[in-house]
C-alpha cells in the first residue's frame, strides 16, 4: 500500500508535528493535509483470507487435477470509498458482503492484500490514530466488564488512554448524561438491559473524543426498543462532535436509516452508495422528497404497462425480469392500481424501503437494482 | 502540537487501573476463591489422611523412609506424617486452581470484547498482561500462601519469617503458572479447549513436582524429569522453609525467579504473535 494523494511532501524529524504547505509530518510519516482531513479513505482495497485444505479435500482436489491449492474467500473485492468530517455512515450488507472485514481493516486489526486504506491520511494498518485517540470503537460485543459499574468500566477506559482523572470524569459525566445513562454510573453492566450496556458502550467509545466513531453491528443482539434506541442516538449524533464522523455497520434497516448516507456492500464491492432518498429515488425512479415510505407497482407481462401509459403522475418501465413496474407517489400509484384492477391485470404494490435494497442485494438480485440505475458500484 | 481527541500515551495509570480492575473481579467473585481453597482442602484432607495410614502401616518403606507414618526422612526434617509432607504440593494446587479460573477470564475479556477495546489502544500489551498476570499470580499465591496457616495441624512449626518467605517463593511460582497459563489461554478459542491444554500441562507440572512423593523415591529418568521442572524448585524451596523437606539447593530460587521471567516473555511473545498476525473472522 503506496502512500496517500497528491500535493507537496515534506518530511520532519521523528515525533515532530508540523504544518507546511499542505503536508502534516507525524511521527516521520508524511501525510497529505487534503487526505488528513479525512476520516476514511478506501481506494481498490482488496482482502482474501486462504483456508488450508481438509484431508478430504486435498484428495478430492488431486483426483480432479486441481493440485492441493487453498481455499480463497475474497472477502473485500476492490473496494473504494470515502467518508468526510460531520457524516454518519451505514454500511449494509448481507453476511460476507464485507463490512467487518472493512471494519477490522479500519481499525487496523488486519492488512489489505491489495489497495490503501487511509484513516486521517495515515495508512490504517499502522493504527496510529487509534492509539492516539482519534478513532473510537464499538464492536459486536459492548467492550464492558459486566462485574464492574459503568463508572468503573469508563474510568478504565481513560486511564487506558491515558487521561487524567480529572478530564476523565468530567467527560465521564457529560457524555452519560448526553446519552442517557448518567442515572446507571454505580450500577454494574450486568445489571443494564441490552439497549442501556450499548449506550454505556458507546460512551466508552466516545470518551477520547474521536474524530472518527465506528460502531460495529451496535444492534446486535439488541431487541426492537434496543434498536430504535441505539437508531435514535445515531441520528441525533448523541456526544459525538459535530465535525466527527460516524461509520456503523448494520444489517438493521432502521440503524442505517437513521445514517446520513447508506454504503452497501455485496461480494466485497460497493454496490450502492447514497442517501436513503437517493438510493429509493433511484430505485423507484422518482424523487421521494424525503417521504418515507415509498410505494412501487409490480406487474407480470405486458399488458399493464398499455394500460398505465395515460396515467397521469406515474412513471412505467420494464424491469430486467420483463415485469412492468410503475413508480410515482401514494395518489399516484392509487390511480395505476385502479385502472389495472378495472381493467382486471394482476398487480402486486410494494414499500420502497431499505429492506427491499437490502433484500435485492442479499438475493444477488444486483441487475434489477442497477438496472434502474442505482449503484456507484465501484471495482 | 496536540490535535483534537488526542490523548498522550500512559503506562502506570493504565496498569493500576487493569490491575484494580483485575482485584475488583476476584473480589466480587468470591465463589473463585472457595473453589480454588476448598477443594485443595479437600485434596489434602482425604489424600493426606488416607495415605498417611497407608504409608504408616508399611512403615515408610515405599518411600525409603523409617518409621511410622514417615514419607521423607531428609536429615535435616527428621519423621513427619503424609499430610505435612503434602503441604507445598497442596498450596501449588491452589495456585493451579486459581491459576485456571484467572485464565479462563481471559477468554472471557476476549469473547466479551473487553480484550478487543483494550488491546487497540495505546497502553502496551505488556502493561496488559504484566497486569492481568502480576495481580492474578499474586492473588492466586496469596491463597496457596492461606494454605500454611494450617501447618500446626499437621505437626509443622515454622517460623513467621519461613512462612513468609514460602509465601514468596510460593507467589513467585504462582506469577510464573499465571503467565504460562495465560500465554496457552490465549491461544485457546473456548473454556473447554484451555481446560484440555490445561489438565496435559498443568497436571503434569504439579504431580511431578515433589508434591504427592518424593524426588528421592522416583525412578531415574523420572527424578531427571522432576528435577527440570520448575515447580519443583518452588516445592522444595517452600518445602524446606515450612520444615517439610531437607535444605533446598541454593539454585532453587534463582532458578525459579528465571522461570517465571521465562514465562512472562512466552506469553508476551505468544500475544504479540496472536495479534499481529492477520485472520479472518466475523459475518462480514
Amino acid at each position: 500500500m503506496g502512500g496517500g494523494g497528491g500535493g507537496q511532501r515534506r518530511r520532519s524529524g521523528l515525533g515532530r508535528l508540523r504544518f507546511d504547505g499542505g503536508v502534516t509530518t507525524l511521527c516521520s510519516v508524511s501525510v497529505d493535509a487534503g487526505l488528513a482531513s479525512k476520516p476514511v479513505v478506501v481506494r481498490g482495497v482488496t482482502r482474501r483470507f486462504r483456508r488450508s485444505l481438509s484431508r478430504r479435500e486435498r484428495g478430492r482436489a488431486a483426483r480432479e487435477g486441481r493440485g492441493g491449492t487453498p481455499a480463497v474467500r475474497t472477502a473485500l473485492d476492490g473496494c473504494s470509498l470515502e467518508v468526510v468530517a460531520g457524516e454518519t455512515v451505514a454500511l449494509l450488507g448481507p453476511n460476507g458482503s464485507g463490512k467487518s472485514t472493512l471494519v477490522r481493516l479500519l481499525l487496523g486489526q488486519d492488512r489489505a492484500d491489495e489497495g490503501e486504506l487511509l484513516v486521517f491520511g495515515e495508512p490504517a494498518e499502522r493504527g496510529a490514530a487509534l492509539r492516539r485517540g482519534l478513532v473510537g470503537a464499538a464492536f459486536q460485543e459492548p467492550g464492558l466488564d459486566h462485574l464492574l459499574t459503568v463508572r468503573e468500566n469508563l474510568t478504565l477506559h481513560g486511564r487506558l488512554y491515558g487521561l487524567g482523572a480529572d478530564e476523565s470524569d468530567a467527560r465521564i459525566d457529560r457524555l452519560t448524561r448526553r446519552l442517557g445513562v448518567a442515572s446507571h454510573l454505580h450500577d454494574r453492566v450486568s445489571a443494564l438491559s441490552g439497549g442501556l450496556r450499548r449506550r454505556a458502550d458507546i460512551a466508552r467509545a466516545l470518551l477520547t473524543e474521536p474524530r472518527l466513531l465506528v460502531l460495529d453491528e451496535p444492534a446486535s443482539g439488541l431487541d426492537i426498543a434496543g434498536r430504535a434506541e441505539v437508531a435514535g442516538l445515531l441520528r441525533e449524533r448523541a456526544g459525538v462532535a459535530a465535525e466527527a464522523a460516524v461509520v456503523v455497520t448494520t444489517h438493521h434497516a432502521e440503524i442505517a436509516a437513521a445514517a446520513t448516507r447508506i454504503v452497501m456492500l455485496n461480494g466485497g464491492r460497493v454496490a450502492a452508495d447514497g442517501t436513503v432518498d437517493e438510493l429509493r429515488s433511484r430505485l423507484t425512479g422518482i424523487s421521494s422528497g424525503g417521504v418515507d415510505g415509498e410505494m412501487m407497482l409490480r406487474s407480470a407481462g405486458d399488458a399493464a404497462e398499455t394500460a398505465l401509459a395515460g396515467v397521469e403522475g406515474v412513471t412505467v418501465r420494464r424491469d430486467a425480469s420483463g415485469e412492468t413496474v410503475a413508480s410515482g407517489d401514494r395518489s399516484s400509484l392509487a390511480r395505476a392500481a385502479a385502472v389495472l384492477a378495472e381493467a382486471g391485470i394482476g398487480f402486486e404494490l410494494e414499500l420502497v424501503s431499505i429492506e427491499r435494497l437490502y433484500h435485492a442485494l442479499a438475493g444477488g438480485d444486483l441487475e434489477r437494482v442497477r438496472g434502474v440505475g442505482l449503484g456507484s458500484e465501484s471495482r | 502540537m496536540k490535535e483534537r481527541g488526542e490523548v498522550r500515551r500512559g503506562s502506570a495509570g493504565a496498569f493500576a487501573g487493569l490491575a484494580m480492575r483485575e482485584w475488583r473481579r476476584f473480589a466480587r467473585q468470591p465463589t473463585r476463591a472457595v473453589g480454588a481453597l476448598g477443594v485443595a482442602a479437600l485434596f489434602w484432607l482425604f489424600v493426606g489422611s488416607g495415605l498417611s495410614a497407608e504409608v504408616a502401616e508399611r512403615g515408610g518403606d515405599a518411600v525409603g523412609a523409617p518409621g511410622d507414618g514417615v514419607v521423607v526422612a531428609p536429615a535435616a526434617v527428621g519423621e513427619i506424617s503424609y499430610a505435612a509432607y503434602l503441604m507445598p504440593g497442596v498450596a501449588l494446587m491452589v495456585i493451579m486452581f486459581a491459576v485456571v479460573v484467572w485464565s479462563i477470564g481471559l477468554i472471557q475479556d476476549r469473547a466479551s470484547g473487553f480484550l478487543q477495546s483494550a488491546l487497540v489502544s495505546p497502553t502496551p500489551m505488556w502493561t496488559v498482561v504484566s497486569a492481568k498476570a502480576g495481580v492474578g499470580g499474586a492473588v492466586a499465591g496469596l491463597q496457596g500462601a492461606l494454605i500454611l496457616a494450617a501447618a500446626p495441624l499437621v505437626g509443622l512449626t515454622p517460623g513467621v519469617v519461613n512462612v513468609a518467605a514460602a509465601a514468596g517463593v510460593l507467589t513467585a511460582a504462582a506469577l510464573g503458572v499465571m503467565a504460562l497459563s495465560l500465554g496457552l489461554a490465549w491461544r485457546s478459542d473456548s473454556v473447554a479447549g484451555f481446560h484440555s491444554v490445561m489438565n496435559v500441562v498443568l497436571l503434569p507440572l504439579w504431580a511431578l513436582s515433589g508434591a504427592v512423593f518424593p524426588l528421592e523415591s522416583a525412578a531415574p529418568w523420572l527424578a531427571m524429569v522432576m528435577l527440570l521442572n520448575p515447580l519443583t524448585w518452588a516445592n522444595e524451596a517452600a518445602g524446606a522453609l515450612l520444615g517439610a523437606r531437607g535444605s533446598a539447593a541454593w539454585w532453587h530460587v534463582p532458578a525459579l525467579l528465571a522461570a517465571v521471567g521465562a514465562s512472562f516473555a512466552f506469553a508476551l511473545a505468544t500475544m504479540q504473535r496472536s495479534a499481529a498476525r492477520t485472520r479472518p473472522g466475523g459475518d462480514g
